[in-house]
């Protein structure tokens, strides 16, 4: 993993939901918080480098994994929220799926309540902007 | 003329319970008569696939009145009116022939069959299932239609969620009521429509009559708070997809901001998908929720939001085995995290606009705990 930030503010990344994080079209914020086994870095995948849709793909048909759909964020909204994305390219092997739009948002720095705090903040950016995809209504 | 009972539907909870019809729900008496006319008519052509039209009359035959509305709830008894000399083979009237009546109690199989969870009678189609999006469309969460025979009082519930599951059969989105607050933050004369910014922050397409054009064009102008009711299309996760036709479009009154509606699910709804969960729902470690303990917090929220007059909350489980319910007011977002086990809740607030945080944990078992909550939430969900 880079330490260097990502720096184009206008970047977008994705991050896949689960299903039961959704309720009537509407992210729960814990969705933006990594889990304790993520160790601080919440994964999302680089809009420069792939799209929402392969994203949701990957994630589904790729690993596995379920999902209630593709939220998403600027790298500028989580710069206002200090909190840097860090290129994270994943080779096959070890990992199950290449993913070379891999990257991750790191909380390292932050309290669990400050944690807690920019990931509300981050959930409303992406509320906002509405599910990429599928997209509503798809 | 003759008069014959034909169905009695009775409205039950919420508005209904003084045993009165209020006028906005009226429009299901109609609804339900064009339903079962509606599937009259499918019996029909399916019986008589040789015929390529309907008989003529078949429609004006079918003549529904409402006689009266008994108490007990409101039950409005519905009577057939027929002539007293029919023409001859223009509106059967023999059981073995009775369109009408055949479609009025596959409508209310299909009802008790959806309720069920079973699968829904044959006679049932596509064609058909889209019509249930014009009736029990003005019913809320606590309110339901029995449909039984006349003269009885047991029959099919009807209730928003079997209206979902119905429409849903057909067709992968319903139409619903909607009522929103927000501000227009786009209007297009041309296309009769506006695009309104929701308190949640969601940008929706609003069709509208251009007799409320100069109202959106003022909140456009004024980032004025207007409140905008009407129908709404839905998908099947029951998120709002665009407003269809707004049929009143309106300046909020003061106050409309402590009382915006949140999440368009009821708590109870929310709470039960929880329960619905089994263990491992998020990875090996997810428990599976306690019923009682999600019934505690079903009173517990329902108190909060009647006695604050807070708007409804976006209720979600999480891994950790806790529910965890979300508001985003206008200037913070708020999480409170219920502990269903020690009945203690840990909640936050965080200005959106800004690095503050507001925090506060509450044992909800000792005196006072539920006001503390209460006030917390009612503080930062009216705030700017």
């Amino acid at each position: 993993m880079s330490t260097t930030p990502l720096s184009d503010l206008d970047e977008l990344v994705f991050r896949q939901v689960h299903p039961s994080f959704v309720r009537d079209g509407r992210p729960s914020s814990q969705a933006f918080r990594p889990t304790p086994k993520d160790e601080g870095k919440l994964s999302v995948a680089r809009g420069a480098l792939t799209t929402a849709q392969a994203a949701y793909e990957l994630y589904t048909s790729g690993l596995g994994y379920a999902s209630g759909g593709a939220w998403a964020i600027t790298l500028g909204e989580c710069r206002a929220q200090t909190l840097a994305v860090l290129p994270d390219p994943l080779t096959s092997p070890p990992e199950k799926v290449a993913d070379p739009a891999h990257a991750v948002i790191d909380f390292t720095p932050f309290s669990k309540s400050q944690a807690e705090a920019k990931d509300a903040r981050m959930a409303r950016f992406a509320g906002e902007r509405g599910r990429v995809h599928p997209t509503v209504g798809s | 003329m003759n008069k014959n009972p034909f169905v009695t539907l009775v409205f039950r909870g919420g508005r209904f319970h003084e045993a009165a019809m209020p006028l906005e729900a009226l429009p299901e008496l109609s609804a339900y008569r064009d339903l079962v006319l509606a599937v009259a008519k499918t019996i029909y052509q399916r019986e008589n696939p040789e015929r390529q039209r309907l008989p003529k009359g078949f429609e004006a035959g079918f003549r529904l009145v409402l006689e009266r509305v008994e108490a007990g709830s409101a039950v409005p008894v519905i009577s057939r009116v027929a002539d007293d000399l029919p023409m001859p083979g223009l509106f059967p009237v023999e059981p073995a022939n009775d369109w009408f009546a055949s479609a009025r109690d596959l409508v209310e199989e299909g009802i008790r069959a959806a309720g069920d969870g079973r699968p829904l009678p044959a006679g049932l189609g596509k064609d058909i299932l889209v019509r249930f999006n014009a009736f029990g469309r003005t019913l809320r969460d606590d309110e339901s239609i029995v449909v039984a025979q006349p003269g009885t009082r047991n029959g099919a519930t009807y209730n928003r969620p079997v209206r979902r599951k119905l429409i849903l059969q057909a067709q992968t989105t319903y139409e619903d009521e909607v009522d929103l607050l927000g501000e227009v933050r786009a209007a297009d004369k041309d296309a009769d429509g506006f695009v309104l910014r929701t308190a949640e922050g969601r940008k929706l397409e609003v069709r509208t009559p251009p007799l409320f054009f100069p109202l959106a064009l003022r909140s456009l102008n004024d980032a004025a708070l207007v409140r905008v009711r009407g129908t709404g299309l839905y998908d099947a996760d029951a998120t709002l997809l665009r407003v269809t036709m707004a049929t009143d479009v309106s300046l909020a009154e003061e106050g409309d901001e402590q009382t915006r509606p949140g999440c368009q699910t009821s708590v109870e709804v929310q709470l039960e998908s929880l329960k619905a969960l089994g263990p491992g729902w998020f990875d090996e470690s997810s428990p599976a929720f306690e019923p009682s303990a999600l019934d505690w917090l079903s009173k517990l929220l329902k108190g909060l939001l009647d006695g604050f007059q807070l708007r409804r909350p976006y209720i979600y489980p999480t891994p950790e085995g806790l529910a965890r319910a979300e508001w985003s007011a206008a200037g913070w977002e708020v999480v409170s995290n219920f502990d269903l086990s020690t009945r203690s809740a840990d909640i936050m607030a965080a200005r959106v606009d800004s690095d503050e945080i507001n925090e506060l944990s509450v044992p909800l078992g000792e005196p006072g705990g539920e006001s503390k909550l209460g006030s917390f939430l009612a503080r930062h969900l009216a705030a700017h």
